[in-house]
């Protein structure tokens, strides 16, 4: 009886045992739900559209308080009878809701608003300094800038006025209806003397039913 | 009811009204045509160097009298002298001193470290000690030295008489025999005089000052005092010390035990005493802060005198602000008023603010002053004009305190003098000195060639190319 012997090197072994298995049929696809999500749609709306999307705090509101307080306080006789324009810097506007509102966006609005007519100057606010004041050591204290051209040291100017407010709602609801009564309330605090020289308010009253 | 006036000229007026109009028009187109310079009708409107926006048109100068001919103007001359101070703010001005005081008060701590001091109260209330400012560094005046303003400048003997070791006393007081043994039995005065004087019979130093009066006797320790300030150094127990000593008064003669006396022994004591004259500048004068005032009055139109310096003599007192005396004694020679300026109050501020807002911090360094001014007159030595001028200085820097700032005494004093002018200036237009009663106003002030206001000023003649 002969015997074969056949003798194969180890390397080539697992070189065929690889292509062996790589011919092999993959296994059947189980059977799992992939979430294919809805093709998204951006499109550009107007801005200045009423949005009724729910009761919350939204940018009609927003808008709406916005061109009420800058036109009244540009009628006020504190900016009308100012021989420069007054400066002004923006405080703190409490937010009294139950909703996480961003006052620093009524503010910061207003601000721009009444930047815009040219009868008010801003002076930075106390949310700004830290830039300020970053800006104001580079160029003092790093000895990089020529004396002649820096923003020098004590030398900001101090508003005469700052602007406050508060945002409060009363919120009322049943089974069929929600109520959100919004008051917003801004004033205009004398820094020197303490006399609150103009104030308004507004008030937007929004309805959900079912 | 209408009323209508008419009014009928008749020819030979009407031709005479055209001949005038014509000999008015001709005259004026020959004056027109006249190169000459025109004659300005009072000086409304020209510069005098004064800032008629900061201190009202009514002080701007006018040349010319009631009845419009030219006044002859002669400038008034203003003597400005040094803003005068006394005790309480002389440390403030003199940074070199101060760090001298502060070098010989850490000598003395040093040699407070390495020999320890008996300072017991009891000494001074000793007739025969000296006055406990001669043993004392010097130090920042306060209001009851200023008092004794009078008795500062005085003879301060400057030589160690002697140093004595509590072991020494103490194996003097167990040796019977020894020489100090017989101290025992004297009264306590002499004893303490004659145990802390070793070296009077042949003081070290007489020799080199034979002008100077005797020394004062140094201080006499009681033992009561002295036992005290073992116990309270730990070197003698409570007990032990309050049975050494019977009588507080220290008439008992001193009882020592043997065990004390060598815990005593690691305790040093010495006594220094000084030779020397010590003066105490109590009055002087601030240099270089008048300067802008100087400035602004010669900006004004006057003519500026240069005060002499007022030297502190030896023994005075508040007549160093004798200004009358100075005028009278010549001191402002051709001037006819004396702005004479004391300093009343100073303050130097250094501390740290947070800034609000941010995560720095400022540190703020700032110097106040206000000085009490007099503007009078050397013929009638009437005051024309009298005022307390503020002046404040300067130096902040964002986290200065971390960053180990040191503030800038050079330019606090800069503003401080710049500021304080502008005020001197404000005062002197506010009570109108500006505008004399005299009617005698400053001259305007020269109009610097080159300058836009030279250009613009129509007095100046134009050349045409």
């Amino acid at each position: 009886m002969k015997n074969y012997s056949l003798n194969l090197e180890p390397s080539v072994l697992l070189c065929s045992v690889l292509l062996l298995t790589g011919c092999a049929a993959p296994p059947p696809p189980q059977q799992t739900q992939v979430y294919v999500p809805p093709p998204t749609v951006v499109k550009y709306g107007d801005s200045q559209s009423i949005e009724t999307v729910n009761a919350d705090f939204g940018s009609t509101d927003l808008q709406t308080i916005t061109e009420t307080m800058v036109r009244s306080m540009l009628q006020s006789k504190t900016i009308q009878n100012s021989k420069s324009a007054p400066t002004v810097t923006l405080a703190e506007v409490k937010n009294q809701t139950g909703e996480s509102i961003n006052t620093r966006m009524i503010t910061e609005k207003v601000r721009t608003q009444l930047l815009k007519s040219g009868q008010v100057r801003f002076a930075v606010s106390a949310n700004e300094m830290q830039s300020q004041v970053d800006e104001i050591k580079r160029q003092n204290q790093s000895g990089m800038y020529r004396n002649d051209g820096i923003a020098k040291t004590g030398m900001m100017e101090g508003a005469k006025y700052r602007i406050t407010g508060t945002i409060s709602t009363i919120v009322k609801q049943n089974r069929d209806m929600k109520d959100v009564f919004y008051n917003f309330t801004l004033n205009l605090v004398n820094n020197e003397t303490g006399l609150i020289e103009w104030a308004e308010e507004k008030e937007i009253r929004k309805t959900v039913t079912r | 009811m209408n009323t209508s006036i008419k009014v009928s000229i008749k020819k030979p007026i009407k031709t005479s009204l055209r001949t005038l109009g014509l000999v008015l028009s001709s005259v004026l187109v020959l004056t027109a045509c006249n190169t000459s310079t025109p004659i300005k009708v009072g000086t409304q409107g020209q510069s005098s160097g004064y800032d008629a926006l900061k201190y009202g048109k009514a002080k701007q100068p006018t040349n010319f009298d009631q009845d419009g001919n030219p006044h002859p103007w002669k400038p008034k001359t203003i003597a400005v002298t040094d803003i005068s101070y006394s005790a309480e703010f002389r440390d403030a001005f003199y940074f070199e001193e101060n760090k001298i005081k502060k070098s010989e008060n850490s000598n003395d701590s040093k040699s407070e470290s390495t020999v320890p001091q008996v300072t017991i109260p009891s000494l001074q209330n000793n007739q025969s000690a000296p006055d406990s400012k001669e043993t004392q560094p010097l130090e920042k005046p306060t209001s009851s030295q200023r008092q004794d303003r009078k008795f500062d400048d005085k003879r301060v003997d400057m030589h160690t008489v002697g140093f004595m070791t509590v072991q020494d006393k103490a194996e003097e007081i167990l040796n019977p025999f020894s020489p100090s043994q017989q101290l025992q039995q004297l009264p306590q005065s002499q004893k303490s005089q004659q145990f802390l004087q070793p070296s009077q019979s042949s003081p070290p130093y007489s020799s080199k000052l034979p002008d100077l009066p005797a020394p004062p006797a140094p201080p006499t320790i009681p033992p009561a005092a002295l036992n005290k300030f073992q116990e309270q150094q730990g070197i003698i127990p409570g007990n032990a010390a309050s049975n050494a000593v019977s009588d507080p008064a220290g008439n008992a003669p001193t009882v020592v035990n043997k065990s004390e006396t060598s815990k005593s022994s690691n305790f040093e004591q010495s006594y220094t005493k000084k030779y020397g004259v010590e003066r105490k500048i109590n009055y002087g004068e601030i240099r270089g802060l008048s300067g802008p005032i100087k400035g602004m009055l010669i900006k004004a139109g006057y003519r500026v005198a240069q005060g002499r310096p007022n030297i502190q003599r030896t023994d005075q007192n508040d007549d160093y602000f004798d200004i009358i005396k100075r005028i009278k004694s010549g001191d402002f020679d051709g001037a006819d008023y004396v702005l004479y300026g004391v300093l009343t109050g100073l303050t130097l501020s250094d501390n740290s603010a947070p800034i609000t807002g941010t995560q720095n911090s400022m540190a703020i360094n700032s110097l106040d002053i206000a000085v009490d001014f007099s503007l009078i007159d050397t013929a009638t030595l009437q005051v024309v004009a009298s005022f307390v001028a503020t002046g404040s200085g300067s130096d902040n820097r964002i986290d200065g305190q971390t960053e180990g700032y040191k503030p800038n005494n050079s330019k606090m004093m800069k503003q401080v003098s710049a500021s304080l002018s502008e005020n001197v200036a404000y005062q002197l237009g506010a009570q109108e000195f500006f505008k004399s009663a005299s009617g005698e106003n400053p001259v305007p002030a020269r109009v610097i060639p080159g300058t836009d206001k030279y250009r613009n000023d129509e007095s100046n003649p134009r050349v045409y190319k």
